[in-house]
């Protein structure tokens, strides 16, 4: 399947280390976890050390890209940077991994609802090569391959 | 047996030049500082220690100290979010229990109204997997902690509205409440939605707000001044930074601060005769009286929806009128407990809830990041 350009205006942060090399995953359209083999588990966000068990060298791994809304916002309005995207989705994803991840859902904003199936999209912040995941129902991205 | 205080409180100010934008954050808590200082009966020369939080420094108690021409021996400029002063007090007590220092001032001040910004002032750092998004900070966090307690329990709208209905009826009783208009439930619902679930009025407003208090150890405290406010114990906890890493969502800080605090302090929470804590919105007050103890968790709907939290009710909630209908500052910690100080010395006016010995003081940082009690007894405790 091809992902829909999708992008919104925003605001750009500073990364660095395990940050830069998330978004940078990102920008090759790929969304990137770690995984902690002395616990078998997932971690996001990206870090140094499993904070169960403070094991180093975590494994970057391509998550499934599959998950459900753990709950959601219909924001109406918009912080600095963000004007005149409202009404937009501010939500928690849970992914199959078993991780929960901030992201928005790009679909009609009163079709969403907690539990629907998501799969990962990816959009682009304003003008930028600036890339993060966002998430459309999983049936959408199925009708669209 | 009554257990020993921990700390007593021996003077306590708000600042006279709030929402007047003629002081900068420094400038407001300075006028806190040395109206607290006036009631407390020491010399600036005897404050030793100085604890501040601030979303205007980045070196909070440096910045205050020189401003107020004194030299401390003891800082500590612990920011944990909007309960950051009601953790210093326990800080406070560490250290003059420690000989660290003898007279410590906990200040905060905050301009974002005089500013003109209209948004609650921060000078956090991006959180570089959250803040890409656009989430309208913090009230999409909790929106959604808002939205998962509706899909979890059935909590509804209306019943949040109450939380904004009560706290209403008590900023009525209070001659410096910003927001006075009297309202319903249903005027609540027919504001303009924000972050859904949440309508502007289950979001507390964005004003100035300053204060100090002057501490020192229970002992001295006898000797110095008239009406001591004790603290009798302490807590805090912190949970998570960013929203994604909270455990659950609907479990509130309060359930592992409160009964620590209470332990410390040999009291119940059936003995708390006022309840000031947190209300940056409706879902914030409800999930505290959740976690406190006084209903389970996912039944502060039911709870709140006979008004109990009301004048005359059984349960005062937020004398003053709070976030949602006093003042919300941006960090609240510093406004709950100057309610809580003027409930204990029966200063509070029309809104004093009749014999009040004991408060109880929650706190929250961020999104349910951080969380801080405190519980308070008024002069007559120690005998």
């Amino acid at each position: 399947m091809t992902d829909p350009a999708f992008s919104f205006s925003g605001n750009v942060p500073d990364l660095s280390g395990e940050e830069k090399t998330f978004y940078d995953f990102c920008r090759q359209r790929r969304l990137v976890i770690q995984y902690c083999a002395k616990c078998d588990s997932y971690v996001f966000y990206p870090r140094s050390v499993c904070p169960d068990c403070w094991e180093g060298g975590l494994a970057w791994v391509d998550a499934s890209g599959r998950g459900s809304v753990f709950t959601f916002t219909i924001q109406h309005r918009e912080p600095p940077g963000y004007e005149g995207q409202a009404p937009y989705v501010v939500a928690m994803v849970e992914l199959e991994e078993g991780v929960r991840m901030m992201t928005r859902i790009v679909a009609e904003p009163y079709g969403v609802t907690i539990g629907m199936p998501v799969r990962v999209a990816f959009a682009n912040i304003g003008d930028t090569d600036f890339t993060v995941p966002v998430f459309v129902p999983e049936q959408e991205a199925e009708s669209s391959a | 047996m009554r257990n020993e205080p921990i700390l007593a409180i021996i003077g306590a100010s708000a600042s006279a030049s709030e929402d007047q934008g003629i002081y900068s954050s420094a400038g407001l808590m300075a006028e806190a500082v040395v109206a607290a200082v006036a009631q407390s009966g020491v010399k600036r020369s005897q404050i030793d220690g100085l604890l501040s939080a601030s979303a205007y420094y980045y070196m909070p108690t440096p910045t205050l100290a020189e401003y107020l021409g004194i030299r401390p021996s003891y800082t500590d400029s612990t920011t944990i979010g909007g309960c950051s002063n009601i953790a210093h007090l326990r800080h406070a007590a560490f250290a003059i229990d420690s000989g660290a220092c003898d007279v410590a001032v906990i200040a905060h001040a905050s301009t974002q109204r005089s500013d003109g910004k209209r948004r609650v002032k921060s000078m956090s750092e991006p959180l570089a997997y959250e803040l890409p998004y656009g989430p309208l900070w913090p009230i999409a966090g909790y929106a959604m902690i808002a939205r998962r307690h509706m899909h979890e329990f059935g909590t509804t709208s209306e019943q949040l509205a109450e939380v904004a209905v009560a706290a209403r009826k008590w900023a009525l009783l209070n001659p410096g409440a910003r927001w006075t208009e009297p309202i319903t439930a249903a005027d609540v619902l027919a504001s303009p939605m924000i972050a859904e679930p949440l309508h502007r009025l289950d979001c507390c407003m964005v004003t100035d707000g300053a204060g100090a208090l002057v501490v020192t150890s229970p002992e001295r405290a006898r000797d110095l001044c008239e009406n001591p406010v004790y603290v009798l114990g302490g807590a805090e906890t912190h949970v998570a930074r960013n929203v994604s890493q909270l455990p659950d969502f609907v479990t509130a800080p309060a359930t592992i601060t409160a009964p620590k605090a209470l332990r410390q302090a040999g009291v119940e929470l059936s003995d708390i005769d006022n309840f000031q804590v947190y209300d940056a919105f409706t879902i914030t007050t409800l999930q505290i009286l959740e976690g406190l103890g006084l209903c389970p968790i996912g039944e502060g709907g039911a709870f709140v929806e006979d008004g109990r939290t009301r004048p005359g009710g059984s349960t005062p909630v937020n004398t003053s009128g709070g976030g949602l209908s006093y003042r919300h500052p941006g960090m609240l910690g510093m406004t709950l407990l100057l309610e809580a100080v003027a409930q204990l010395r029966r200063e509070a006016g029309d809104r004093q809830v009749e014999d009040s010995m004991l408060s109880l003081v929650h706190g929250l940082g961020g999104v349910q990041m951080s969380g801080a009690t405190a519980i308070l007894a008024g002069p007559g405790w120690v005998g």
